[in-house]
């Protein structure tokens, strides 16, 4: 199959002044063409660190400390900042950002706002193209064409985020990022959201990439898992693997039967004692030592390597 | 309106030993869209109907859990309760005592009586206090024990009865210091600081990571017990509504248009509503990748300044009839074993399946 995106041992550190914080340690995965893989951890695994690396823009103090990402044969790390805005961004990766349907400038119609994010990337186009190109991306999120000269605040939660999605996808990048798209809707639209986001995989084969804390958000969408915990992918595997609940990292393992599931009544959840690692200092062995219910004395020193314990599915533990 | 028509009434077979603890009677909540001067020049005052007649009992000892989409009126009525506003109309019985319009001292003697937990464990602490203060202040406003040693005893025993340990420790930590599921605990702590017999807890794991939600669910279980406390749990989340929750009340446009227990809301949901809120939920379970969910609603939720006639719900409804808009909107319909619903329609309705 065709990599639409390569990921090689990738950091991203934030220069604090208390120390380094290694919100993204060493990490690696690829992204097929066509499909969707799902980044799940709890807050602070480095989840959205990791969609903000993509795009070549991490915050500061966050700086990209190493690794690589390629996109079409070519590393976009070595990128400057003028050919990253011109060549990548919204050319080839978009993103959705965690929140932005409330951060819409309400000064501005909806037509306003994606007229500009167009000519940010390609200045010099003729008003009626891009007028086009707006109407059939509003078209194909679910938006009639006079959503074109509304103002955000005339939009509810659920048309927004359709603007959103579709001011990420109109000047036709082949990876999107969404980051937490469904988070703060309500469970009727996440669903009617969930449902545009499959409906728009299939009609525009666009490979995404969709970040989010839920478990079972991802069990709808996602056709490959990636795990994180403190900025290490702790588990890949495809969304049979995972959610078949054989052989998982104790780490999903634990997050699995965390989540409720609706149609069985269970009397306790259980749960992951402790918080995670400090990142400024992480612990020398395995990121997960501390909380886990089955570590050996091996893992308190020693960090354990990913390996493939089945066709595709990618496990970093000592235990297997 | 009748009193005893009041879901889960006394009548119902399997509430007869149970004791009610709190009983709601046609509460109303109408916000009024003028003000002041523009209300003495408007022909009509319009209001936004938060929450509109809705009746319901909770049982000493048990969680009973709302349910709905935001602007419902499921916060709006556990603020109610709370009495952090004052009812348009309806009653408020607390151990058969009517707390609706009370004022003053009795009102203090009342919110002694029932506490709340917030949703927003970074917000409802003061940064400025540390934990000891936070955990003090509720003893302090109610001058209860007056000497300093008694306070600092009831917050160690309070640490340690929410788990964040060692109390002697955190006593003195700002909230800063704490990681958002300690601090939620902390905010629980306070809330059982004063023994109150009712808890309103609104949406208190929903800004947890899920890794610690569970645990934070498992101990509100544990204080019940140990306390003897009765929640009011008010979530928008069913999944964890199912597990935490003895009976579900589903609230829309502020009215509750099914209640039961929580096993029959979940599989055996009757009003449409409920339905589609149960089968938009989604579950950790393989196989869903290529399936499109099924969510059988249309249009978008109207305001509640305009509530649509007839039945409120017949302008997203799939099943609506002529009948749904011009008959009066439906009571709640008993369908046994304390299972209430509003859906005239319910009898023709397909079967549900998820």
């Amino acid at each position: 199959m065709e990599k639409a995106l390569v990921v090689n041992n990738l950091k991203l550190y934030y220069y604090t002044s208390a120390g380094i914080v290694k919100a993204v340690d060493d990490i690696s995965f690829d992204l097929n063409e066509g499909e969707t893989l799902g980044l799940v951890g709890e807050s602070g695994c480095g989840k959205t660190t990791t969609g903000f690396a993509l795009l070549g823009m991490p915050t500061p103090p966050g700086k990209i400390a190493g690794g690589e990402i390629i996109i079409d044969d070519q590393n976009i790390v070595k990128f400057s900042e003028n050919e990253l805005r011109k060549k990548v961004r919204w050319e080839k990766i978009s993103m959705v950002f965690q929140g932005a349907m409330n951060c819409l400038t309400p000064v501005y119609t909806v037509g306003e706002l994606m007229t500009e994010t167009y000519l940010q990337h390609r200045p010099d186009t003729p008003k009626d193209v891009i007028y086009k190109q707006i109407i059939k991306y509003l078209n194909l999120v679910g938006l009639a064409d006079d959503i074109y000269s509304r103002y955000p605040h005339e939009l509810s939660g659920g048309m927004k985020q359709r603007v959103v999605i579709a001011t990420a996808l109109f000047l036709e990048p082949k990876i999107v990022i969404l980051d937490e798209p469904t988070t703060g809707l309500d469970v009727v639209v996440q669903a009617q959201i969930l449902n545009l986001i499959k409906e728009l995989k299939q009609n525009l084969s666009i490979s995404s990439i969709f970040i989010t804390h839920d478990l079972a958000t991802e069990a709808e969408i996602s056709d490959r898992i990636c795990v994180m915990y403190a900025g290490k992918v702790m588990e890949i595997g495809t969304n049979e693997q995972i959610y078949g609940r054989k052989n998982l990292h104790p780490y999903t393992e634990k997050l699995l039967s965390a989540t409720p599931l609706l149609h069985k009544r269970v009397d306790e959840l259980s749960f992951i004692p402790g918080v995670p690692p400090d990142l400024i200092d992480p612990p020398k062995g395995c990121r997960f030592y501390e909380r886990c219910h089955v570590h050996m004395d091996k893992c308190k020193n020693e960090e354990p390597t990913m390996k493939e314990i089945e066709d595709g599915h990618y496990i970093c533990c000592w235990r297997y | 309106m009748d009193i005893t028509f009041a879901a889960g009434g006394t009548n119902m077979t399997n509430s007869q030993n149970k004791e009610v603890l709190l009983k709601v009677v046609n509460l109303k909540k109408w916000f009024p869209m003028q003000h002041g001067l523009a209300s003495l020049f408007a022909k009509e005052i319009k209001y936004v109907k938060a929450v509109d007649g809705i009746n319901f009992e909770v049982y000493k000892g048990e969680t009973f859990g709302i349910i709905g989409e935001s602007g419902c009126g499921k916060t709006t009525t556990g603020k109610l309760i709370m009495r952090l506003l004052e009812p348009t109309d309806g009653k408020i019985l607390l151990n058969n005592e009517d707390v609706a319009h009370i004022k003053g001292k009795e009102l203090k003697n009342y919110r002694k009586n029932v506490q709340m937990i917030f949703q927003d464990p970074y917000a409802s602490m003061n940064p400025r206090f540390r934990i000891r203060k936070v955990l003090e202040e509720p003893l302090v406003i109610h001058g209860v024990g007056n000497s300093r040693k008694y306070r600092d005893e009831v917050s160690k025993q309070l640490l340690e009865s929410v788990k964040v340990t060692p109390a002697e420790d955190f006593m003195e930590r700002f909230p800063h210091m704490l990681s958002g599921g300690q601090r939620q605990r902390v905010s629980i702590g306070r809330g059982i600081t004063l023994s109150p017999s009712l808890i309103v807890a609104d949406e208190p794991v929903s800004m947890i990571d899920l890794s610690t939600r569970a645990e934070i669910l498992a101990m509100m279980n544990n204080l019940k017990r140990e306390f003897g406390l009765t929640y009011i749990y008010i979530t928008h989340d069913l999944s964890t509504a199912r597990y935490f929750a003895d009976r579900i009340a589903v609230m829309y446009l502020g009215r509750i248009i099914e209640i039961g227990s929580a096993d029959d809301i979940v599989d055996n949901p009757i009003h449409p509503y409920t339905r589609v809120l149960i089968n938009a939920v989604c579950e950790p379970l393989p196989g869903k990748v290529k399936v499109m969910k099924d969510i059988q609603i249309k249009g978008e939720i109207p305001s509640a300044a305009r509530i649509p006639k007839g039945c409120r719900f017949h302008t997203r409804c799939l099943f609506a009839t002529e009948d749904c808009i011009n008959n009066p909107e439906p009571e709640l319909i008993d369908a046994g074993n304390g299972h209430y619903h509003a859906c005239s329609r319910a009898s023709y309705l397909p079967a549900f399946k998820y």
